[in-house]
């Protein structure tokens, strides 16, 4: 896999892309990054741990997010629970992924399968 | 947190062992964080439904992840949990129309191992229910039996008891027991088993009454009220389980008990045939003498103190009892010692238990062996559809798993048919044990058994699987595919497999019946033994007259001596009398003696012997030989001088140079009398008929309230006649219309009192004849399997053979050796392993020994005369090839 070329990544699963979401805005630990998607899905999407960290696993080995080292992280932050963020690829592949799904809405609102 | 949450959490933990360790180092402690955190915030909205809900997912999600994380790096194909059951669903389906286009292979193999593990889950129910399951009481381990030996038994005496009450320091409390049976006033008069205890009983067992209270310490003392705790099962049959039983009376021994409590149900001590708890009346101030053993002592070991320690503490108070009463104790050669009670209720059935499981367990191998076989055989046919799975690209072990899903099934029929008939199996073998199985209503079909059963059968499918899945799933495409694709003499290497699977059920079938074998030949022997009396034709009976003390003697003896007056008269009895001591039923206690001219000081340097009350009728009745002297005679009552018999170890210890008649000896007390000893008889074997004889003295029950201070008020009657079985009722009514109503009961022939003494090693030798008989069987079938296979596989080779010009008789000579030689390889490794195992049964043996040649030279020959009978069908049909059809087929 060339981790160099976001392309290759795509199409994204569900699971890896609202990951990736979840952290585009802050850096989130597991227990933030589930919290967060369970409220921006109302919902909708509940992210079992064991899969959220398999799946953040395969991520790092993807070299999509990394762990935040202990001399970043701000004061007072709890150092038991790692905190993740996007790395520089990541954000990338985020963003292409991002655009490919932008590409399909709007051939949808073009069929009115969606409001334009 | 709450509790459950916690708890989940733990189980959390656990399933993160899915995961791959280093995944584990990693992230586990930030996981078990955040899935907690998670807990808590769902716990406070989402109660208890929706907890579980969460918990289902997130224990089921680490699960999946973890198997896959684990599977990912690993070159094993990433294979879902969906994926295996859909996986092994297919494979049922195709098992069980594989099996069920078999049938009468199906049902074979099924009936194979249904007897196996049938009789495997019934004996280990037995193993379960006695050796394995605790004592019905608060914390068992800790409970002991106080014994003495003293020459005649293992009782403690009143003073050891006190002793042991005020001054073991290793003991938390001591209590003493009499085991004695009474009669029950009911509408007939009924003679239950009881027990008096001290008060320490019940609390040391912890096992509290279910209504009422136990006895108290004021209510042991002599003179004190008479109180009595029922059993559940009395409490049901007399009062219905009425609860407002508690201060009513009843009537023991025309004396009345008021009940002050109840035991629950499932609750017995010693064993369930107790009926009820009186105090043993017992005064501190004035025991009895120290050498008077006739109570069971047990105890309670202090928090903290181990079984030798206490061990040590008892032996060490036995002999400074000897030390302190020499007087009594020093000719009993006294020691005093304990053990967990657990050992004592059970210690005696642990080995031919445990011979009873392993024979057991030989069998069901046995019944894997010959299932092996027939998948080998089925397997040999198979090829072909193998070959083809194969070729369109089944891997080897989607084959194999395939293969062991058939054996899995197989052996799940067996083993469910197995456990319908368990049931059956434990009623029989309980039934037919009688009293000689302690804990017996302990033995069921309960969860661990049920356990243990299906364990038996999932392991039973493996064994018998594993080398026909092997052996089964490796496919020669080329060989197998081509048209008719057959082979000269059957795979060799699977001929190979078949020989050693019955050279090795031959091995274990002659370990099984040289065992069985040797225990028939034990039991032949003690069968044999000269009991020294009669046993046909005898009928026996228990009558228990109320005992009114020493004055109603005379009343009492006069009964007994008109009551043989008149069983005699009735037609059919040809002589009857009356005996203390049942042989070969009751047991039998000794009496310090003193004999004329070898008087000692103090009775712990005295002799003792048996003693029996008995009638003149009792001789002739059961046939007691005379050695020198004369009988006892009804001439010898209360008005002329005590007289007695002697049986030959009592005339051999005390006058070994003869001339026995006219001896005297006495009780050893200065008030008894002189006795003068009138005849030898024969010795009677009375505690068993493998035990040894110990002397022993027959005083007329007329005079035994002169020579031995009471007459006996319980009485057994024998009566010796043709027929005499039918005499039963009739004394029955003869004895009502003397006395009104008493007790006559443990009704029997004294055929059935011998069998039921020898019914502790009757019972394990026919349970193991059984065995070594289904063995015998289960062999023959492998064998036989083996060589018509054989013969059916090797058809062209016979008919090239006989078309070159062998008779017929060659044909079959070759094909028996052929089956002979894997018997006889079984034959010698079994006798080997017979050899080396038979010492187990050393304990259980009588007058042969485990390595018994009869046993061991007849036993071969019985396996290969099998062997060659089961060989002998195929044989002749082997002859019947005809070898122009071969040949043709060529």
């Amino acid at each position: 896999m060339n981790a160099k070329d976001p392309f290759t990544l795509l199409p994204l699963t569900s699971l890896t892309y609202h990951v990736l979401l979840a952290l585009a805005d802050q850096n989130r630990h597991g227990y933030g990054i589930i919290k967060e998607v369970e409220e921006r899905t109302n919902g909708q999407m509940e992210l079992e741990t064991g899969t959220l960290y398999a799946a953040m696993k395969r991520m790092r080995d993807d070299q999509l997010i990394e762990a935040v080292p202990e001399n970043e992280r701000p004061d007072g932050e709890d150092s038991r629970r790692r905190t993740y963020r996007l790395t520089p690829f990541g954000k990338k592949v985020l963003k292409a992924e991002s655009q490919r799904l932008a590409h399909l809405l709007s051939i949808a609102a073009q069929k009115k399968v969606l409001p334009a | 947190m709450t509790k459950t949450s916690g708890l989940f959490l733990r189980l959390y933990s656990l399933v993160m062992l899915a995961y791959p360790r280093l995944f584990r180092q990693e992230n586990a402690q930030e996981m078990i964080e955040t899935v907690g955190a998670r807990a808590k915030e769902k716990g406070t909205c989402n109660g208890r439904f929706g907890m579980m809900r969460f918990w289902t997912k997130e224990l089921s999600a680490a699960f999946k992840t973890g198997i896959r994380l684990r599977f990912a790096g690993t070159g094993v194909p990433r294979t879902s949990p969906s994926q295996l059951i859909a996986e092994a669903r297919y494979d049922l389906r195709f098992a069980s129309r594989s099996l069920m286009r078999s049938p009468v292979f199906t049902l074979t193999a099924a009936l194979t191992i249904a007897l196996g593990i049938g009789a495997t889950t019934v004996i280990f129910s037995f193993v379960n229910g006695i050796l394995l399951s605790p004592l019905p009481y608060e914390d068992p381990a800790g409970l002991v039996m106080l014994r003495t030996f003293n020459g005649s038994g293992t009782s403690i005496s009143e003073p050891e008891f006190l002793a042991f009450r005020t001054e073991a320091r290793s003991l938390e409390s001591v209590a003493a027991v009499h085991n004695t049976s009474l009669t029950l006033q009911l509408d007939e008069p009924r003679r239950i088993t009881a027990m008096e205890a001290t008060h320490e009983l019940f609390p040391m067992l912890g096992v509290p009454p279910l209504i009422g209270r136990f006895f108290t310490s004021e209510e042991e003392l002599p003179g004190t009220a008479r109180v009595t705790v029922l059993s559940h099962r009395l409490w049901q049959e007399m009062y219905g389980g009425e609860p407002g039983v508690i201060g009513q009376s009843l009537v023991l021994d025309d004396e009345s008990f008021e009940i002050v409590g109840v035991m629950p149900a499932g609750f017995h001590f010693p064993t369930p045939e107790y009926a009820l708890w009186t105090p043993y009346k017992i005064d501190p101030t004035n025991p009895d003498q120290w050498n008077n053993h006739y109570l069971g002592g047990y105890a309670r070991l202090k928090d903290g103190i181990d079984l030798a320690t206490a061990r040590a503490e008892i032996s060490a108070m036995g002999d400074r009892f000897v030390a302190e009463h020499p007087e009594y104790l020093e000719k009993l050669g006294f020691s005093s010692d304990l053990q967990l009670l657990f050992e004592t209720v059970v210690g005696g059935t642990r080995t031919p238990l445990l011979v009873l499981l392993g024979a057991v367990g030989f069998l069901l191998l046995i019944g894997c062996t010959n299932v092996a076989n027939l998948l080998l055989a089925r397997g040999e046919s198979r090829k072909q559809e193998i070959a083809v799975r194969s070729a369109l690209g089944a891997s080897r072990s989607r084959v194999v798993k395939q293969l062991m899903m058939e054996s899995m099934l197989l052996s799940v029929f067996g083993g469910c048919f197995g456990l319908v008939l368990a049931p059956w199996g434990i009623r029989t073998l309980r039934t037919a044990a009688l009293n000689t199985i302690p804990r017996v209503d302990n033995i069921t079909l309960d969860p661990r058994v049920t356990i243990f059963a299906v364990g038996v059968t999932l392991a039973t499918g493996l064994l018998f699987g594993i080398l026909p899945a092997i052996t089964g799933s490796r496919s020669d495409l080329q060989t197998h595919l081509k048209e008719g694709g057959r082979t000269l003499s059957g795979s060799r290497r699977g001929n190979f497999t078949r020989r050693v699977l019955v050279a090795c059920e031959v091995a274990l079938s002659v370990v099984l019946v040289i065992g069985a074998g040797i225990m028939l030949r034990s039991l032949a022997n003690l069968q044999g033994t000269d009991a020294g009396f009669r046993t046909d034709d005898v009928l026996t009976m228990r009558i228990s007259l109320p005992d009114g003390g020493r004055d109603k003697d005379p009343e009492n003896i006069a009964f007994y001596e008109q009551l043989v007056e008149q069983v005699e008269a009735m037609p059919g009895a040809t002589s009857a009398g009356v005996v203390g001591r049942l042989p070969l039923f009751q047991g039998i206690g000794t009496w310090s003696i003193q004999v004329e001219g070898q008087e000692v000081a103090t009775i712990g340097e005295a002799p003792f012997a048996e003693l029996q009350q008995v009638t003149p009728g009792y001789f002739e009745t059961m046939d007691l030989q005379i050695l020198e002297g004369r009988f006892l005679e009804r001439a010898d009552d209360s008005g002329t001088r005590p007289v007695a018999m002697v049986n030959e170890a009592f005339a051999h210890i005390h006058w070994p140079e003869g001339n026995v008649p006219g001896r005297r000896f006495k009780l050893f007390s200065s008030r008894l009398p002189w006795i003068e000893v009138v005849g030898i008889v024969k010795n009677e074997r009375h505690n068993s008929l493998a035990g040894s004889v110990r002397p022993k003295m027959y005083i007329p029950h007329a005079q035994a309230t002169a020579s031995a201070y009471r007459a006996n008020t319980t009485m057994n009657l024998v009566v010796y006649g043709d027929g005499v079985e039918r005499l039963a009722r009739p004394i029955r009514t003869l004895v009502n219309g003397m006395r009104g109503s008493v007790p006559v009961y443990h009704v029997q022939t004294m055929e059935d009192v011998k069998s039921a003494s020898m019914v502790d090693r009757s019972y394990p030798t026919l349970l193991l004849t059984v065995f070594g008989l289904l063995a015998l069987f289960l062999a023959s079938i492998g064998i036989y399997g083996l060589v018509a296979f054989q013969v059916n596989q090797g058809r062209h080779d016979i008919g090239i053979h006989m078309a070159l010009g062998a008779p017929a008789s060659s044909v079959r000579r070759r094909i028996l050796g052929g089956g002979l030689i894997p018997v006889l390889i079984g034959i010698g490794a079994g006798l080997a392993g017979s050899a080396a195992l038979s010492r187990l049964l050393t304990g259980m043996l009588h007058e042969v020994s485990p390595i018994d040649p009869p046993v061991y030279l007849g036993v071969p020959m019985i396996l290969v005369l099998a062997a060659g009978t089961a060989s002998l069908v195929p044989a002749l049909r082997a002859t019947r090839v005809d070898p122009v059809e071969v040949l043709r087929a060529e």
